[in-house]
């Protein structure tokens, strides 16, 4: 591995060192965010979301002038520069990385609230290594992925409705991480938030909208183990819990969100206007994209057990 | 458990298609994605059985062995994440 590294040119270094494969969910997050963006009246390229705010819009972004969108999308990137600095915080690298405090210090600049909260979240992961590694430290460590990683959808894209859930989101996504990785000093504690992940969805979302999770994040969870089998146990709980959530969802739909059901309104209207409906819907589509599905199983399936 | 959640899905979404019970501005993109991850489920499935095919069906349960070091001299792999004492 020391090998392999040395040998690497200095571009596959920094993408090593900054760690630029979380740029994937990080960007998906800033994409979520251009999403929501037409809602609160401004566009990714144009508006500042901030402007409702009054004086304090300069707190949030003092480049006032600048689109909120694409700020956010500069903002993830300079703020890279925190793993090599997590790296020298762990005694990784010997020496204070001077571009990771440079970028670090202008993504302060860019955006000042987002970051720092980012930055507690940071600090909140670190929380089990720096007090002690029990159930509630490990719960304090998922609720700062929640503000690392999620972040700019409650400061830049202002959705406060989805804090809970994504709560519940962030216990479950690191609670199956931290079992699969065996870095969990109570695995029952743990197992019990990943449930209570799958269990609380229909509190907050839509049956289309627990059905799309599903969708998206039971292939994602699994491509761990299609790269290392012995994930595989956990794909496979992950893959039967979320299935059942849907079977269940189909069954209580008419009353979903059931939060709306006991408390009006506490889940506000979201959907922003689609892009390409029309596109989608045409049976022609469907059936092109069934097709090849098909056809990509039957080749798999003969590539892995041709012999 | 991991084939009957795929299948459970095979089933599910084609239903809520078939039946279009749901409402909701984005339902065809989101039966799309359901017909894709079904897709993606069922390969991933063949290349485990393929890539363990002979092996110690163990080996699904056993999750990562844990093997980095807490630094880079150290000589033994770590039994604990980095901790400050």
């Amino acid at each position: 591995m020391a090998e392999s590294k040395s040998e690497s040119g200095a571009v596959m270094k920094f993408v090593q060192d900054y760690r630029l494969k979380m740029l994937i969910p990080e960007l998906l997050v800033v994409f979520g965010v251009w999403y929501f963006l037409p809602n609160l009246g401004v566009t990714f390229y144009e508006g500042n979301v901030y402007e409702i705010f009054g004086v304090w819009m300069y707190l949030f972004q003092p480049l006032s002038f600048l689109p909120s969108g694409l700020l956010l999308l500069l903002t993830v990137f300079t703020l890279h520069g925190i793993y090599p600095l997590d790296n020298y915080h762990e005694g990784k690298i010997p020496e204070l990385p001077k571009l990771a405090t440079l970028m670090i210090i202008i993504s302060f600049f860019l955006m000042p609230i987002l970051v720092a909260m980012q930055m507690l979240g940071y600090y909140m992961t670190e929380a089990t290594e720096f007090f002690s590694r029990n159930p509630f430290w490990e719960r304090v460590e998922s609720v700062g992925d929640l503000l690392f990683y999620a972040g700019p959808m409650f400061f830049v894209g202002l959705q406060w409705w989805l804090v809970l859930p994504v709560f519940f989101l962030s216990q479950g996504v690191d609670g199956i991480h931290k079992v699969a990785h065996h870095e969990t000093s109570n695995e029952k504690v743990t197992t019990v938030f990943y449930f209570l992940w799958a269990i609380t969805m229909p509190l907050f979302f839509e049956p289309v909208e627990i059905i799309a999770m599903a969708a998206l994040s039971i292939p994602a969870f699994a491509f761990y183990s299609y790269v290392r089998p012995y994930y595989t146990y956990v794909t496979a709980v992950h893959t039967l819990t979320f299935s059942l959530l849907i079977l269940v969802t189909v069954f209580i739909a008419p009353w979903l969100p059931l939060l709306n059901q006991w408390i009006p309104g506490s889940i506000p209207l979201h959907t922003p206007d689609p892009l390409w409906g029309e596109l989608a819907l045409s049976p022609m589509i469907f059936g092109v994209v069934c097709a090849a599905v098909l056809l990509a199983v039957i080749i798999a399936a003969y590539l892995t057990h041709r012999n | 458990m991991l084939l009957a959640g795929i299948l459970i899905q095979a089933i599910i979404y084609p239903l809520v298609w078939l039946l279009g019970i749901f409402a909701h501005d984005y339902f065809a993109e989101v039966i799309l994605i359901c017909i894709g991850s079904v897709g993606v489920q069922a390969i991933g499935f063949f290349v485990i059985m393929g890539r363990t095919r002979g092996m110690d069906p163990a080996i699904y349960g056993q999750g990562r062995p844990f093997q980095h070091k807490l630094r880079e001299e150290d000589e033994d792999l770590a039994t604990r994440k980095p901790t400050f004492d």
